[in-house]
């Protein structure tokens, strides 16, 4: 196997709504080897949107992060200076969002929401901008990027959408993505296009995965360890082919069981 | 800020709809009227706004007659007879001996066009001795609808600079509290509470009196602009915060952040814009009071110092109701007051109706 990218360590997050205190992920530990692709797995309201935020530092001011350690390249995310971070969103670790027609900003169009990142993270000048829009909208398999580079979130069409937040998240070579529920929104034939895309790139772009999702047989495909959550804890973690053949816990099952063959 | 090329639709519709709206382009059209003439003062007014003839004090409007003995003849004026009454009023008796022909394109004083022609072609004047008054003259003789046009010229950009000002502050102040939460909306909002907490008016009379009275008038238009600016930013900050602490919830900006977009871009691409059909509507709102506070400043002599003409110095003419009474054409600075206020509480209730698709039911 390779060497570890990223680790969590025993990464625990409270909220405090009123005086109640509510643990919404309990010591969880997990390891993305690089150049892997890791399903993280669970039911709805598990933890999972919530474990990918906490790795860019980005929960909502009113969820805590208590304990844990969070360790990517040889520093911890947890400690490092704010501007050290938002050098690291986007440019080494970028996440791909549960609905991109939210996540994309209604009022700018698809090219202008990816030179953004351009602008922030690299020092090209507008032409090389635009040539580079166009190569990323053109390497995620959208057959006309001069047309969705000009358009507004809203115009496209829901897997053109999610290409096009795939190419923001590629923008500047990220070594690791953080995908959220990448594909719930679509059809179950794009579902897999868009998955083997994710292989694709993978071997082209040196990238790592974190593939976050509810669902267990679409993971089971293309990744190559999985973590099963339950109710913010971690239940069980290892080799894809091995959780799947031989699972542990009953929970694990449980998922198993919705799965077609 | 925002470049339009990169907006929504939605907000073409909204145009459209208040394309369709008849008052509201009116009042447009009204408006573009008074600021077009303001930018081209000195050539729509026959007269230069300092331009004293002690002799016409309070000379009651000059009509233009098109017609001589039933016949229809190139426009004129009569010339006017300074007499007094057997009770010593003054009195301007029409001297229908001498008639001064209206000159189009006539040559006056020279001035320099957009500041940077230099000509003396004036859209009217009359034949030399002649005086035109189209709207009456003020005490000192001098031209009150030259003065008007002059007039405008302060009044109108006061409230356009005005509010340029205080709605770059306001957003940005407002945007930051919106968006930091916390500590630094805490004592943001404690300072807007502060500034809105003093009544205007005074607050408006102790920042002017915080003014040296020896400035000269540019220094003293740009102190009125800063004054005004200065009360006017807090109220729209408050509102723009409410509208920052939803947005900031939204997932793009979430999504802004995960690919490292700072915050000051976060704040003025991803979430400004979106309070942009507010503050449009609320700039065209708060511009009457830019204006009417001009106005209440120069009206008590605080503001722009005569020669200069501002529509609210020369109001300060028409506090003595017997002046009124005698001459009450100096009252047309307050009519076109009132017409640009009104117009621009209209369009901006117009607009809102249009932007905001949840007050109506379409
Ligand atoms: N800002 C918040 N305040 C309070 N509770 C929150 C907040 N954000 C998330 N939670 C809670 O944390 C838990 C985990 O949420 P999370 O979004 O991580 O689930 P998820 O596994 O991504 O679910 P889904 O598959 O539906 O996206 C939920 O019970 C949710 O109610
Ligand atoms: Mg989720």
């Amino acid at each position: 196997m390779n060497e570890t990218l990223l680790t969590i360590k025993d990464l625990s997050v409270t909220v405090h709504d009123g005086s109640e205190k509510k643990i919404l992920l309990n010591r969880i530990c997990l390891d993305v080897p690089s150049l892997s692709i890791v399903g993280l797995v669970g039911g709805s309201g598990s933890g999972k949107t919530t474990t990918g935020l906490a790795v860019l530092k980005l929960l909502s001011p009113a969820l805590k992060i208590d304990d844990g350690e969070i360790i990517f390249q040889n520093e911890n995310l947890l400690k490092i200076a704010l501007s050290k971070l938002q050098q690291i969103r986007g440019k080494a670790i970028s996440m791909i969002f549960q609905e991109p027609l939210q996540a994309f900003n209604p009022v700018f169009t698809i090219g202008y929401q990816i030179e953004e990142v351009l602008v922030m993270h690299t020092t090209l000048n507008t032409k090389q901008r635009k040539e580079k829009i166009l190569s990323l909208l053109d390497k995620v398999g959208i057959k006309d990027p001069k047309r969705v580079a000009g358009n507004y979130p809203h115009q496209l069409s829901g897997g053109m959408r999610q290409r096009a937040m795939i190419a923001q998240a590629i923008a500047v070579d990220p070594r690791l993505i953080i995908a959220d529920e990448p594909t719930s929104n679509l059809d179950v034939t794009l579902q897999a296009r868009i998955m083997e895309l994710f292989l694709q790139l993978r071997d082209e772009l040196k990238l790592t995965l974190l593939l976050i999702t509810h669902d267990l047989g679409m993971v089971s495909h293309i990744s190559d360890r999985v973590a099963v959550m339950n109710q913010g804890q971690i239940v069980e973690q290892g080799i894809t082919k091995e959780v799947i053949e031989n699972p542990q816990q009953e929970y694990t099952k449980k998922l198993l069981g919705n799965i077609k063959f | 800020m925002i470049n339009n090329n990169r907006h929504h639709s939605q907000f073409q519709l909204a145009l459209q709809r208040f394309r369709g709206n008849k008052t509201a382009m009116a009042c447009v059209f009204i408006l573009g009227f008074l600021y077009f003439s303001a930018v081209f003062a000195e050539f729509l007014s026959p007269y230069s706004y300092k331009d004293e003839q002690r002799q016409y004090s309070y000379c009651p409007p000059t009509p233009v007659h098109f017609f001589d003995q039933g016949r229809l003849t190139w426009p004129y004026v009569y010339g006017l007879q300074l007499s007094f009454n057997e009770f010593y009023k003054r009195e301007y008796v029409t001297d229908v001996n001498t008639k001064y022909r209206v000159k189009l394109f006539a040559s006056g004083e020279s001035y320099k066009l957009l500041g940077l022609i230099p000509t003396r072609v004036h859209l009217l004047g009359v034949e030399s001795p002649g005086r035109i008054y189209l709207l009456g003259a003020d005490s000192r003789g001098r031209d009150i609808f030259s003065r008007l046009i002059f007039g405008g010229r302060v009044s109108l950009s006061i409230g356009l600079i005005g509010v340029l000002i205080s709605f770059t502050i306001g957003l940005l102040i407002g945007g930051a509290a919106g968006y930091y939460g916390g500590r630094v909306d805490n004592y943001l909002m404690r300072l807007c509470e502060m500034v809105i907490m003093f009544p205007g008016f005074y607050l408006l009379l102790a920042l002017r009196s915080a003014v040296p009275d020896d400035f000269n008038s540019v220094q003293v238009y740009f102190a009125i602009i800063l004054i005004l600016s200065f009360i006017g930013w807090a109220s729209l900050a408050r509102i723009i915060r409410g509208m920052c602490l939803s947005l900031r919830e939204r997932e793009y900006v979430l999504a802004a952040k995960s690919l490292g977009v700072n915050d000051f871009h976060i704040i003025t691409q991803h979430i400004l814009p979106h309070t942009l059909s507010y503050s449009i509507f609320a700039v065209m709102l708060s511009i009457p009071g830019y204006i009417l506070g001009e106005s209440a400043l120069s009206l008590i002599g605080l503001g722009i110092q005569d020669p200069f003409a501002s529509w609210g110095n020369m109001l300060s003419d028409a506090m003595s109701i017997v002046r009124i009474k005698f001459a009450p054409w100096i009252l047309w600075p307050a009519f076109f007051i009132f017409l640009t206020v009104i117009c621009f509480n209209i369009i901006g209730n117009v607009l809102r109706d249009c932007l905001d698709p949840n007050l109506k039911g379409n």
